[in-house]
């Protein structure tokens, strides 16, 4: 049993392996970090360079830029306010409200050490318990998506403190405008007003980068705020104390669980894992209150769950052969190309590579966190440029990223409308985060309950039959209601309180 | 001082020389004298763009200049076929076609035909199989038939969405069977996922996305769509040869705008063919379960009147068109 998990080892520390990773790891912290550049584009752009590599350099390539590519998407989050990556959407919430209060460098450093947890939590789950994982994650028909994806639409109350009608308003807008484009189910066209475009549907990244960075820029050139928080030439602290770490270990236990159960779910997808660990860790953490305004728990909890996703989303794919997410498709591809066929057959006839990458995304990570963690001087010092260097070149990345995307203006035009409708909406009080849900989870709400509609043959027992979604859906009414029972409560007890409440 | 100005002076010489030795080969150029775009209708990662990327690379030696992969995907297809029916017909807009090309231009959601483009040549196809789960009850074909006619509405086929080549071939196979199944569009991501979980009983999905499962024994094929066997999984049966008349191929192949020039598209004929042969396109296409099956332009022309013809019948039958 030992003998190939060390010679295992042996294979992964080749010095061209740890260049590999290392080379992985700097590519996905740019990649990830420049809005619009997603990290499939990064593997696709790779593969063609693994073709004539053996198969461990390949996986070692290509997991150094999956681990780090989630990290760098948080750092233009937590920096700018501008996720670079949809799964690194929720850290900004949190992450950039430090960075104003001029603390980006505990955030960054808590945020590179939770990726690091969650990626090494994902690891033991991929290595000890993957099989009855995968077993698990199949039972994932459906119903079970529908319950679970309309759970991470509960969330959208979570985040109206100020005001749940605006935040409801937000919400349902997003997803009023999802539903432009082909009919999932029947590929009929639906308010295209016969533009071709608009028959692929609005697609989210553009729609998040709009949301994200457009007020941002604007905000910024009208002069109102400094969007940039002035930073002195002294960077205090880099490194998070070891006491506050300690602290945020149930948080980061949370993160990684959600972000490894959710990963290992086909079809499920990483923004959903973050902003349900976020809210779940906000639930249950002593310090609600203080979630939104820059907490270390609010950076740690989605951070952790990222890294995580993709040591949850290996799990399918090396056992059964399904990718878990878009990337571990491409992963997946890589790998059949280099002749090894994942599934079960993988670990009897090729135990020693499937060991090998296991060493290789531990590598991967450890690479991370040394390489992400000894250069946040330099990336906190991306805030030390002038606003009026660095505006005009978040935009210009911004239109030529949606325009990468799927090559066409068309995409920066979306990301425009956005980011218009994002600035009024901020103007007028409404949280954007509602409708950033919205847009993410609006399509797979509606695809998951036609398909369990035509599953059932019209039948909506059927989310009441199925043990897992009856759970969910449980969970989704409670989180729902309990805001409104508590502000009843509320209203009773004090009732001046109620009578200033009721304006809003 | 005067070594420098003598030295620019043999530069701007030698460069005027050089410009007037170009000049007559530029203006008389011949196709292609700049990079072809090469248009991908999927998005990145999936089967049609690995080959396709892999193609370009293959093809760009013949041609003489770099093919540009780009993908454009969308409305199953449809927003690729609309860009290139767009692109002026110079022959720097080439597109990567497929089985879409006739699925997405007879729903109609796009406002031309696939003869509306000239469809330069055909790389190659694969075939569409019936699959089940290891374990199901069904060890071939007509058991499967056998027990969805005595349990009508009970058998759920999988495929990739509504409208597409997988689709239909499953809406072929019903009708000519007479019997009744539930078609469930699980779309790309979770076809196969759904049928090992068990939450429909079969699935018809492009060969390459069902092998792996095949060949690590969690499924098992029970037929294939195409005329003949596969040369990857000789021992399953073709539906045809199983007495059922459906035939039905994923195929990929290479279409430009109408009017582009009868020398581009010999050119690309040339070129793309070549690119089939290339070892690295090979190594994919054979990882993929992709048989290289090269047709010119006219034989392509023809064999698609007679695809589109299966694919006008079964959305007819499908009650997707009338």
């Amino acid at each position: 049993m030992s003998g190939p998990i060390f010679s295992a080892l042996f294979d992964v520390l080749q010095y061209q392996n740890i260049f590999a990773v290392m080379f992985g790891v700097i590519f996905g912290l740019f990649i990830g970090s420049t809005p619009g550049l997603t990290i499939s584009l990064g593997m696709v752009l790779l593969l063609p360079l693994t073709f004539k590599m053996p198969a461990v350099t390949a996986v070692c390539l290509l997991l150094g830029l999956y681990a780090s590519g989630m990290t760098g998407g948080s750092i233009s989050a937590i920096l700018l306010n501008i996720p670079g990556t949809p799964s690194a959407s929720a850290t900004a919430i949190d992450g950039y409200a430090m960075t104003q209060k001029g603390k980006a460098g505990p955030a960054l450093g808590t945020a590179v050490v939770s990726s690091f947890f969650g990626g090494i939590f994902g690891l033991v789950c991929l290595s000890l318990a993957s099989p009855l994982i995968a077993k698990v994650a199949l039972r994932f028909g459906a119903p079970e998506l529908f319950a679970l994806v309309l759970m991470g639409l509960t969330l959208i109350c979570s985040f109206g403190q100020a005001s749940i009608i605006k935040a409801l308003i937000s919400g349902v807008l997003g997803l009023i405008i999802m539903t432009a484009g082909l009919d999932p189910m029947m590929g009929t066209p639906r308010f295209t007003f016969g533009s071709v475009d608009l028959q692929a549907g609005i697609s989210f990244l553009p729609a998040m980068i709009g949301l994200f960075a457009i007020p941002q820029i604007i905000l910024g050139l009208s002069n109102k705020i400094r969007v940039i928080p002035a930073y002195g030439s002294r960077i205090e602290r880099i490194l998070p104390r070891f006491r506050d770490l300690v602290k945020l270990l149930k948080t980061m236990l949370i993160g990684a669980g959600i972000g490894t159960g959710i990963g290992a779910i086909p079809g499920a997808g990483g923004p959903i894992a973050v902003f349900l660990s976020y809210d779940y860790a906000r639930k249950t953490s002593r310090n609600s209150r203080e979630f939104g305004s820059g907490t270390l728990e609010g950076v740690a909890a989605p951070e952790s769950a990222n890294n995580a996703v993709a040591g949850g989303a290996l799990i399918p794919m090396l056992t059964l052969g399904i990718p878990g997410d878009p990337i571990t498709a491409i992963l997946l591809g890589a790998l059949i190309i280099q002749g090894l066929i994942p599934g079960p057959m993988l670990f009897i006839q090729s135990a020693q590579f499937v060991y090998s990458v296991f060493w290789a995304f531990l590598l991967a990570n450890l690479m991370n966190l040394c390489l992400t963690l000894s250069t946040i001087r330099l990336w906190v010092g991306v805030l030390k440029v002038p606003q009026r260097i660095l505006l005009p070149i978040i935009l210009t990345l911004c239109v030529v990223g949606t325009f990468a995307l799927r090559n066409t203006f068309f995409d920066t035009g979306v990301m425009l409308c956005f980011g218009l409708l994002a600035y009024a909406m901020k103007k007028y009080g409404f949280p954007v985060v509602p409708m950033l849900l919205a847009i993410i989870l609006g399509p797979q709400l509606e695809e998951h309950l036609r398909m369990s509609l035509i599953i059932a043959q019209g039948d909506p027992m059927i989310f009441v039959k199925h043990p897992i979604s009856l759970v969910f859906i449980l969970i989704a009414v409670g989180s729902f209601v309990s805001p409104l029972i508590r502000r009843r409560k509320k209203v009773s007890v004090d009732d001046d309180e109620c009578r200033i409440d009721t304006p809003r | 001082m005067k070594k420098r100005n003598l030295s620019y002076l043999i530069i701007v010489a030698l460069t005027i020389v050089f410009s007037m030795g170009f000049m007559p080969q530029v203006s008389m150029a011949e196709y292609p004298t700049k990079p072809v775009s090469f248009l991908i209708p999927f998005g990145v990662g999936g089967s049609a763009d690995l080959m396709g990327r892999a193609l370009a690379a293959g093809a760009k030696d013949t041609l003489g200049q770099p093919i540009v992969p780009i993908n454009r995907p969308g409305a199953g297809g449809g927003i690729m076929y609309t860009a290139l029916n767009a692109s002026k017909a110079d022959g720097y807009s080439v597109g990567w076609n497929s089985t879409s090309i006739l699925t997405t231009t007879n729903i109609g959601n796009v406002p031309f035909k696939y003869t509306d483009f000239e469809n330069v040549c055909r790389i190659g196809y694969t075939a569409m199989p019936i699959a089940v789960r290891e374990d199901a009850p069904w060890n071939t074909l007509k058991e499967l038939i056998a027990y969805a006619k005595n349990n009508p509405g009970k058998i759920k086929i999988g495929n990739a969405g509504t409208g597409s080549g997988t689709h239909l071939t499953a809406v072929m196979l019903e009708k000519v069977t007479d019997i009744q199944v539930v078609h469930v569009p699980l779309g790309a991501k979770r076809r196969v996922p759904s049928c090992l979980g068990g939450e429909v009983q079969v699935i018809c999905v492009p060969l390459p996305e069902a092998a792996p499962q095949c060949l690590g024994g969690q499924m098992r094929l029970l037929a294939v769509s195409t005329a003949n066997r596969d040369p990857k999984f000789p021992e399953v049966p073709t539906m045809k040869e199983l007495g059922y008349p459906v035939v039905m191929d994923l195929f990929r192949g290479i279409s430009v705008p109408k009017g582009t020039p009868q020398n581009v598209i010999q050119k690309l004929v040339v070129a793309f063919e070549k690119g089939s042969q290339d070892e690295g396109f090979k190594k994919i296409a054979d990882k993929k379960g992709f048989n290289i099956s090269f047709q010119g332009h006219d034989a392509f022309e023809a064999y698609l009147i007679e695809q589109n013809k299966n694919v006008v019948e079964s959305l007819k039958l499908g009650g997707l068109i009338k």
